[in-house]
């Protein structure tokens, strides 16, 4: 049953008004952070409506499409974690298909010149890539390969690792490190749709920034000499 | 007590959800750390005392994502098969038929494989999923709707008109309306402006009347969240309306200019 009410038919046309006008306070990024949360309380019997805590994300659901639109996902979706009304419907477990195959290469290397010498190197990305927090989120790191390149006689020790760019995209860097010889590389990088050149630092390292890591299957390195004379006198 | 009754929650609903989904990642002393693990989770969240049920299911939800994440890492078939369940039940609720609720499913996964290392919280595996299978979805209805636009307009007709339910149990608004007063004239704007009954009605009570929203969805028998999504839509059509604007702030003494104004529900911005 309903409460029965006090008159409010001026209060009628404020409360309208303010919800059409009021302006959002909390971003879609804040909200879409405590979206999982909210839901979570809702489905908990929690009474958002009337708890403080709650009213701007609401407002902001009132006025916001995509927001709302992820809500409306999370709260659908939540159903299936709902312990009284489970469905035993699930696929024999050969219709799943095998998600991880055989680990592949982990690199194929290739000797494109001997003097200056050039080399190219075909890095498989194992997907998922993990990372480790570091020093926080914001500042996680994630190796991508790190070890010898044994079938050059120099053997050069690779490392790429990736670092956030953004929410979506990675900056990779790329570091040859000689025992002896020259230390300072030019690259080219190939990873999906990006290409670039970079010249190293001193530690032979080299960043290519914003990469989409996830769409990628693999990395092409090429590398040279920055100083070709100073590896013929090596 | 509340802590026995708390443990004793998450083992029911830890049998039933692993059972239902075949979880077979943790052995029995890691399932023993798993609820401690949930038990934490429930006391870390703003609300540790809503429904027990509820609850216990949030926070094993949330714990067992936590494994699962570990698990895609160090690249275990288990796991991804598991993820892939969930993602093939997603699918068979929108898809009538289950190849393309496991297509969804092997894409879902292959997805999460692939951005996993954008999740910032493992605790939200399983939310992070459901969104991308949203994507999915609607990467999907784009797809059949070039292959076929009538099939898709069908589609996206059902949605619409799934928010055009009649409410279950008409209440008499009209009447409730009478006695509260409301202004003539912003009720027939009103009308004009919400062709969707559903719409005017959860307008009405929500914003106009103040009614809670949990009891207007159990009033009208839709879920809280179709609720809430009626009172958006109803909101974003009343601003995009500038005649009915400039009425509302003339009812509540806010406009400038109010002289020689008619209300006219067809002038759109």
């Amino acid at each position: 049953m309903m409460h029965q009410k006090p008159n409010r038919g001026k209060l009628a046309s404020n409360n309208l008004y303010d919800a059409l006008e009021r302006d959002r306070k909390l971003t879609c990024n804040q909200v879409r952070a405590l979206l999982e949360d909210f839901v979570a309380a809702e489905q908990a019997g929690v009474e958002v409506d009337s708890d403080l805590r709650y009213s701007l994300l609401l407002e902001h659901l009132d006025d916001c499409d995509e927001c709302m639109s992820i809500y409306q996902e999370l709260s659908e979706a939540a159903d299936l974690f709902d312990s009284e009304r489970l469905e035993y419907n699930n696929a024999p477990e050969s219709r799943v298909p095998n998600f991880f195959p055989p680990q592949l290469p982990s690199y194929i290397l290739r000797l494109m010149n001997q003097h200056p010498r050039q080399v190219a190197i075909h890095l498989p990305v194992q997907h998922p890539v993990e990372w480790v927090g570091k020093l926080g989120s914001k500042h996680r790191e994630a190796t991508i390969f790190s070890g010898l390149l044994s079938e050059l006689p120099e053997q050069p020790k690779l490392q790429v690792s990736a670092r956030p760019y953004d929410d979506r995209y990675v900056s990779l860097t790329v570091q040859v490190q000689n025992k002896t010889g020259p230390q300072a590389w030019r690259f080219d990088l190939r990873a999906g749709e990006f290409q670039g050149s970079q010249t190293s630092d001193q530690n032979g390292s080299a960043t290519f920034q914003k990469i989409d890591l996830a769409a990628l299957d693999a990395l092409e390195i090429t590398y040279h000499p920055v100083d070709a004379q100073a590896e013929d006198a090596a | 007590m509340a802590e026995a009754g708390r443990r004793e929650s998450l083992r029911t609903v830890w049998q039933r959800l692993s059972t239902a989904y075949e979880w077979k990642l943790l052995t029995a002393s890691q399932i023993e750390q798993l609820f401690d693990r949930a038990e934490n989770i429930i006391l870390e969240l703003d609300f540790p005392t809503g429904n027990m049920r509820k609850l216990a299911e949030e926070g094993i939800r949330r714990a067992y994502s936590e494994q699962l994440y570990r698990a895609l890492l160090d690249r275990k078939q288990q796991a991804a098969a598991e993820l892939w369940q969930i993602f093939r039940r997603l699918g068979l609720r929108y898809f009538s038929n289950e190849q393309t609720a496991e297509e969804i499913a092997q894409e879902g996964v292959l997805r999460v494989l692939r951005n996993l290392y954008m999740l910032q919280n493992p605790q939200s595996l399983f939310s992070w999923a459901f969104r991308i299978f949203y994507s999915l979805r609607k990467e999907r209805l784009v797809q059949q709707k070039n292959e076929d636009s009538n099939t898709s307009y069908a589609h996206e007709a059902q949605e619409e008109r799934s928010l055009e339910v009649e409410y279950a149990d008409p209440i008499d608004l009209i009447e409730r309306i009478d006695q509260l007063q409301i202004d003539n004239q912003l009720l027939d704007a009103l009308d004009k402006t919400l062709t969707n009954k559903l719409e005017r009605y959860v307008i009405l009570r929500i914003v106009a009347l103040g009614d809670a929203p949990r009891e207007v969805a159990r009033d009208l028998n839709l879920p809280l969240h179709r609720t809430r999504l009626a009172k958006s839509r109803a909101l974003k059509r009343l601003r995009e309306n500038t005649a009915f604007m400039h009425l509302l702030r003339e009812i509540t003494g806010l406009a400038e200019f109010t002289q020689g104004v008619s209300y006219d529900a067809s002038e759109t911005e």
